[in-house]
């Protein structure tokens, strides 16, 4: 089994630290992510629909077809997964059963989510951590996913998902301090 | 310690935590406390992730908002009006019928509502029908079509319950058609009294409104003949399906251009999808654990004690999954309750299949059930009007789709009739 040292876990936390602070302060970053993330998508999604429908046409009037192109096509979902979650992280977009936020009073609405915030900031560190060492598992075992190209860097895009959403809960937190304190981000 | 874990979990869920915050807290936990590296988490969706089906999800959402982003919902309506507009109670029908069609194409993500209801409201109102009856089917049709192919939900359940997706699609379609056949015999019933304005039969409105969807009416035919016939497998069909839109609105129709609004759209549906993906991520390995650790036989066991008969255990599960459909939204409630359930179900004697049918049928319910159903949210959002007003509009419909539950759930050969003739697997 893969272990992780202690050093690295300190790093990693203060990076998702450091980088909350940072995305809080300029904005900017943020928002350049996000323009990123979903140029990536827009890519990726054109690419998936290019090459499965070249497969189904391979495949039925052919009788052929690209050995790697399933398998890749199927990772690919895992990259526009995350990256969506990524998003869906900024604009608040996740399922949720939110039973009780929608009726507290507005005064309560600010604490609460502080709390929540923080607690899935966590969550997500830690699913980082437990995803990145799945993927150093994964680059041990060495399998490939087409030519060239080893099975761990397709997959690689899930600890750095969760990293991401990491970051942008705990960006959240400081959000919510600051309305806590009464000057609504414009 | 746990306790206190516990009660955070819990409290982190009430105030509106996402769930795979929340699902993935308590896998990391129970990892944790069985001494299994935290990875294995991680390893389980992996394994799913390399079932065929999966590629379907991404390519139909796609699909679907591109179809609601389009002129579509316009070009339906303007061929459903004079295909249905003669007919008693016609246009409550042409309502139903057209919002079923394109919520099986958007998998039921609350785009019908935003779409065609925002549409098809204003028609119904001017034509007279009363409006908490055109408010009330506007609502519940939002999640009407669940059952026909290609619905994302049924994807789902197939994926996650390793039943056929194709045979879902067969086994969907009678329940599907029951459903809609008792929301227009009410309709029917509702506006019976009515004067309405006759609309005659023509013909010549029907082709051209026909000419006018000419590249999108073919899709339907296209899906239910290659999977029908066996020609292609649910995801190939995802993969023609979003090529075929794609060029229909960006280069035939040209709704949709190819720099502004297909990035967007790409960023809509896929910000869904991930918010699927991860809830698919952290509750696999959970659910494969608690069935590893023989937690459903427990419970099986224990649910034994009380109640012997199939048809009992099929009630007892009506009311539990309609609770779960009030609480959750479709997609997590078929990730994280079908594989508890399915290893007891078996015990019961309950096709995989028809079990489909009946979770489907009961998270539709869900869409409209008080206090949290989706639907009742997007049309109170959408038309501006109070949840407590929808809840009592919705009361009727809500009261036909329990009649139809019941139907679907004591009657399994209406789902499972038409798989006689298919394929025979």
């Amino acid at each position: 089994m893969v272990e992780i040292s202690q050093t690295f876990l300190y790093y990693f936390g203060a990076s998702i630290v450091l980088g909350a602070i940072l995305f809080f302060s300029v904005k900017k970053l943020d928002d350049g992510l996000e323009k990123l993330e979903a140029f990536l998508l827009t890519i990726i999604l054109i690419g998936m629909i290019g090459l499965a429908f070249a497969q189904v046409i391979l495949r039925n009037f052919f009788n052929t077809g690209i050995e790697w192109g399933d398998a890749f096509v199927r990772h690919l979902v895992l990259w526009v997964g995350f990256i969506g979650a990524s998003i869906a992280t900024k604009e608040g977009g996740h399922l949720a059963m939110d039973l009780v936020s929608r009726f507290l009073p507005h005064k309560l609405r600010k604490p609460t989510a502080m709390f929540v915030d923080a607690a899935s900031a966590f969550v997500c560190a830690c699913l980082a951590l437990a995803s990145y060492k799945f993927v150093l598992g994964e680059k041990e075992g060495g399998a490939m996913l087409m030519p060239g190209v080893p099975n761990y860097w397709a997959i690689i895009i899930i600890p750095i998902g969760f990293y991401l959403m990491s970051l942008r809960f705990a960006t959240k937190i400081l959000e919510d301090i600051r309305a806590l304190f009464g000057r609504a981000p414009s | 310690m746990n306790l206190a874990l516990g009660i955070g979990i819990a409290l982190i869920a009430l105030f509106g935590a996402p769930l795979f915050v929340i699902f993935g807290s308590i896998s990391l936990i129970s990892f944790h406390n069985a001494g299994i590296d935290s990875s294995a988490t991680i390893i389980e969706m992996y394994r799913l992730a390399s079932a065929p089906t999966l590629v379907a999800i991404p390519l139909f959402t796609f699909a679907g908002y591109m179809m609601a982003e389009s002129k579509t919902p316009e070009r339906l309506v303007a061929l459903a009006k004079p295909l249905f507009g003669w007919m008693p109670g016609g246009l409550a029908i042409m309502t139903i019928v057209a919002c079923a069609f394109f919520t099986a194409f958007t998998g039921a993500s609350g785009v019908t509502i935003i779409a065609l209801g925002g549409l098809l409201y204003p028609v119904l109102v001017k034509e007279k029908y009363p409006d908490n009856f055109s408010m009330g089917l506007v609502t519940t049709c939002g999640s009407v079509g669940l059952m026909f192919p290609p619905s994302l939900p049924l994807i789902l359940y197939g994926l996650i319950s390793g039943a056929s997706v194709d045979r879902l699609f067969v086994a969907g379609l009678l329940p599907g058609l029951l459903i809609i056949l008792l929301l227009s015999l009410y309709s029917i019933w509702r506006n019976r009294g009515i004067k309405q304005q006759k609309h005659p039969f023509s013909l010549k409105e029907v082709l051209k409104a026909i000419k006018g969807a000419a590249f999108e009416l073919p899709l339907p035919f296209i899906i239910l003949w290659g999977i029908y016939g066996g020609y292609v497998t649910a995801s190939e069909a995802a993969a023609v399906t979003a090529f075929y839109i794609f060029v229909v609105e960006v280069f035939v129709y040209r709704d949709l251009s190819l720099t502004k609004d297909i990035p967007r759209i790409a960023r809509q549906s896929m910000v869904l999808v991930g918010s699927i993906v991860v809830i698919f991520a952290v509750a696999m390995g959970f659910t494969s654990y608690l069935i590893d650790e023989q937690v459903p036989m427990k419970l099986f066991e224990w649910i034994r004690l009380y109640i012997t008969s199939k048809w009992a255990f099929l009630l007892m599960l009506n009311f539990f999954l309609l609770i779960v459909g009030s609480l959750m939204d479709i997609f997590s409630a078929i990730i994280v309750v079908v594989p508890l359930i399915i290893p007891i179900a078996k015990e019961f004697g309950v096709d995989p299949i028809h079990l489909g049918i009946i979770f489907l049928t009961n998270l539709e319910i869900g869409y409209l059930h008080p206090p949290v159903g989706l639907n009742l949210f997007l049309s109170s959002i959408r038309f501006k009007r109070s949840i407590i007003n929808l809840y009592w509009v919705t009361l009727p419909f809500l009261m036909l789709l329990v009649l139809a539950l019941i139907i679907i759930t004591y009657w399994p050969d209406l789902s499972l009739y038409l798989l006689h003739f298919y394929g025979g697997k």
